[in-house]
C-alpha cells in the first residue's frame, strides 16, 4: 500500500468486502523534541521561583556545574519531592528545583545538564501521564486497563425524530447480481456492507482490512460497482459535499 | 484491496463521482474537485475529470474543452454519468461549483458538458478535445427564468437520450434550488423545466417556494430504472415525482406527524427485481429503506450502522475513576451524545451540528 499523501485516493475493493472497524490507537506517545524552554505547560502557570530548603541553587545553565548523565553530580542535588503521594506535585517540585532561581529551565542550558534535569522531571511523572498536551509529550506508553475502558461506539443514537440515527451517508451502491448486498459510503467511517438488505434485521459490517485503515476511517464521496464484475468496487475518498467555510454573521446550519 | 494515489499536486482533491464504462471495464472515470490554498480557487490543473484506462492503476487529468466555455475556470466536477448505449460510451459531466470561500459569484464554467469517450483509452485516455459540447450553462433560461447563478449540479440517466438534472443556486445561504429539468435528446434541448414551486410539502395544499434544500450540501436527482417518469429529488427532504418531474411530493408526508426521515438527503439507490422493490436512501441520520409494496413501508436500517461522525468530544474530570463520569460527543447533525454508562442522545441545545464540546 502506498502512503496517502493527498485527499484523493481510490480504494479498489476486490471480492467479498468484509469490513470491520479497526482500532488504530496504540496508546503510545511520541517523544517530541523540545523547541522552547523546557517547561511542561501544566507546570508553567503555577511556578513560583522560591527557594527550597535543603536544595542547592545552582542554575542548570552553569557549565561548571553541569552534571554528567553517567555520574552523580556533586554540586547539583537530587530531586527532593515534598509530597510523594501526589506525583504531579513531586514532578513540579523537581522541575522547580532544577530551574531555580529561574522560572524555567533555559533551552540553551548546557545540554548535558538539560538532559539530566529533563530525565529527573520525567522520572517523577507516572508513565503515560500527559502533562503538556500543547507542547511536550513524554516518552513511554500508556497501559490502559481493559476493566476501566469501555467502547462507547459511536453507536446509533435515539434522536428527537423518534428513531435510531447514525452518521451521514454520502453514497450507496447495490450489487447488480444480488440486491440484498448493499454498500454504503459514510462521512466518517469508510465503506460498510450488508448482505441482508433491507429489513429491520439488516446487519451492517464495517471494514476490517487493517492493512488499509483508510477504508475504515475515510470520508467516502463516491462508490461504484464494476457492471461487468460485481466483486470489484471502487470507492472515492474526500466526500461528495461542498463544504462551507463559515463566515462571521452567517447562520450555521447542517 | 488496492489503493491508488492519483494526485500529488498539493491540493486537497476530493472525489464527487465515479463511473465504470460497461463497454470496457478497464475504463474508470472520476469526477473531482479541490479547494485552493487560503480560500482561493484551486488551479485549473487540479480539479476535473480523471480517467483511468487500467482499472485505476494510473490516471490522466482530462480537461473539458467545449467551445465557448471559459478556459481559465476551475473544473469543479459535481457529478458525471455514462451512457453505455453508445460505443464509444458517452460521458455527461456537470461542473457545479457552489459558493467558495463565501463569495456568491458563480463559476462561469458551471454547466453540463458531454462528449464521447476515447475510442482507444490505453493510448489516448481522454475524450478528443473537439468532441466536447456544452449542453446547459449558467445563465441559460431555466424554469422560465434566466438564472445566472447555477451552483451545484447533479445528474441522472434513464436511457440513451433521457436525463434529468437538478440545479442548486450559488447563493450565500445555499438555501434554494433552481429546479429540475429533463432532456429526451441527450441534452440538445431541455424540457419540463420546473422551478421550486413544483415541490410540495407535507400539507399537499400549498407549494413551498422554495423548499428547504441547502444544495451545496444536500442535492441529488435519481430516476427509476424502469419508469422514466418516476423521479426522486433529494434535498432537505426526500421528494418523489411520478410525472417526469412536473410535481414533486415530500415523502415525509407518508409518515406525517412521525417525522421519521432525517433531514438532508445525500444518496439513493434502487433495489430491483422485476421492478424496483424498494429504495434505500442515505442522509445525515444514516440509512432508511422505502418498500413500495402496498402499503408503503419505511424501515430504519441504522440499528447496526455505527457511523456517527464526531466533530468534537470531551471527558468530565477524573473520567477514569469517577463513577459518575461522562463522555460527551458533538456530532454532525445528530446533536450531542452523552455517555453516562448508557449511551444515549441528549436534547439539542444549539442546533444539530455540535462542533465544540467540553465536559469541564
Amino acid at each position: 500500500m502506498k502512503k496517502i499523501r493527498t485527499n484523493l485516493a481510490l480504494l479498489l475493493m476486490v471480492a467479498s468486502l468484509s469490513l470491520v472497524m479497526t482500532n488504530a490507537s496504540d496508546g503510545a506517545y511520541n517523544n517530541n523534541a523540545l523547541a522552547t524552554d523546557f517547561v511542561p505547560a501544566a507546570f508553567a502557570s503555577q511556578q513560583q521561583p522560591t527557594a527550597k530548603s535543603g536544595v542547592a541553587t545552582q542554575p542548570v545553565g552553569t557549565p561548571a556545574a553541569s552534571p554528567s548523565p553517567q555520574s552523580t553530580p556533586s554540586v547539583t542535588p537530587s530531586p527532593q519531592p515534598q509530597n510523594t503521594e501526589d506525583p504531579i506535585e513531586a514532578a513540579k517540585q523537581t522541575y522547580q528545583n532544577h530551574s531555580y532561581p529561574l522560572d524555567t529551565i533555559p533551552v540553551n542550558a548546557d545540554p548535558q545538564a538539560l538532559d539530566w534535569s529533563r530525565q529527573h522531571v520525567t522520572d517523577a511523572i507516572p508513565d503515560g501521564m500527559d502533562v503538556n498536551a500543547g507542547q511536550t509529550r513524554l516518552s513511554g506508553s500508556i497501559t490502559l486497563s481493559s476493566t476501566r475502558m469501555t467502547n462507547l461506539g459511536p453507536q446509533p443514537v435515539l434522536e428527537w425524530i423518534g428513531a435510531h440515527v447514525s452518521g451521514r451517508v454520502d453514497t450507496l451502491a447495490v450489487d447488480p447480481t444480488n440486491s440484498a448486498i448493499v454498500y454504503a459510503g459514510t462521512a466518517g467511517g469508510g465503506v460498510w456492507k450488508t448482505t441482508n438488505c433491507c429489513y429491520t434485521s439488516t446487519v451492517w459490517t464495517p471494514p476490517n482490512d487493517s492493512t488499509y485503515p483508510l477504508s475504515a476511517t475515510a470520508e467516502i464521496g463516491a462508490l461504484v460497482i464494476d457492471p461487468n464484475n460485481h466483486n470489484t468496487i471502487y470507492a472515492g475518498t474526500g466526500g461528495g459535499l461542498v463544504l462551507q467555510r463559515w463566515l462571521p454573521g452567517q447562520p450555521r446550519c447542517a | 484491496m488496492q489503493e491508488f494515489i492519483t494526485n500529488s499536486l498539493g491540493y486537497p482533491l476530493r472525489i464527487s463521482a465515479l463511473a465504470v464504462d460497461s463497454n470496457n471495464s478497464n475504463t474508470v472515470v472520476a469526477g473531482t474537485y479541490a479547494y485552493g490554498i487560503g480560500g482561493a480557487a484551486a488551479p485549473i490543473t487540479t480539479s476535473g475529470i480523471y480517467l483511468s484506462a487500467n482499472q485505476g492503476m494510473t490516471w490522466t487529468h482530462c480537461l473539458i474543452t467545449a467551445p465557448g466555455m471559459p478556459t481559465t475556470s476551475t473544473q469543479w466536477i459535481s457529478d458525471l454519468v455514462l451512457d453505455n448505449s453508445t460505443n464509444p460510451t458517452t460521458i455527461y459531466a456537470a461542473i457545479g461549483q457552489s459558493n467558495l470561500s463565501g463569495y456568491d459569484n458563480p463559476n462561469p464554467a458551471n454547466g453540463i458538458y458531454t462528449s464521447t469517450m476515447s475510442a482507444s483509452p490505453p493510448t489516448s485516455p481522454c475524450p478528443a478535445p473537439t468532441n466536447w459540447r456544452r449542453i446547459l450553462k449558467t445563465g441559460d433560461v431555466f424554469g422560465g427564468q434566466t438564472h445566472p447563478d447555477f451552483g451545484r449540479i447533479k445528474l441522472a440517466r434513464y436511457n440513451h437520450g433521457i436525463l434529468y438534472t437538478i440545479i442548486g443556486s450559488v447563493d450565500g445561504g445555499g438555501a434554494s434550488i433552481l429546479g429540475v429539468a429533463q432532456t429526451t435528446d441527450g441534452g440538445h434541448s431541455w424540457s419540463n423545466q420546473y422551478d421550486p414551486s413544483h415541490f410540495r410539502g407535507c400539507s399537499h395544499d400549498s407549494p413551498l417556494n422554495p423548499p428547504f434544500s441547502q444544495p451545496r450540501l444536500n442535492l441529488y436527482v435519481k430516476v427509476d430504472p424502469f419508469f422514466s417518469n418516476i423521479v426522486y429529488a433529494g434535498i432537505g427532504d426526500l421528494y418523489r415525482s411520478t410525472d417526469g418531474g412536473a410535481n414533486f411530493a415530500d415523502q415525509n408526508c407518508l409518515y406525517s406527524g412521525q417525522n421519521a426521515i432525517h433531514q438532508d438527503q445525500h444518496a439513493l439507490a434502487f433495489r430491483t427485481g422485476l421492478f424496483v422493490s424498494n429504495i434505500i436512501f442515505g442522509n445525515d441520520g444514516g440509512l432508511w429503506s422505502l418498500d413500495w409494496t402496498s402499503p408503503a413501508t419505511l424501515t430504519n436500517l441504522n440499528d447496526t450502522f455505527s457511523t456517527l461522525q464526531m466533530y468534537a468530544g470531551d471527558l468530565t474530570p477524573n473520567f477514569a475513576a469517577d463513577p459518575n463520569a461522562q463522555a460527551l460527543g458533538g456530532m454532525q447533525d445528530n446533536g450531542t451524545a452523552v455517555y453516562t454508562g448508557q449511551y444515549h442522545s441528549q436534547p439539542i441545545p444549539m442546533g444539530a451540528d455540535q462542533r465544540e464540546w467540553t465536559g469541564r
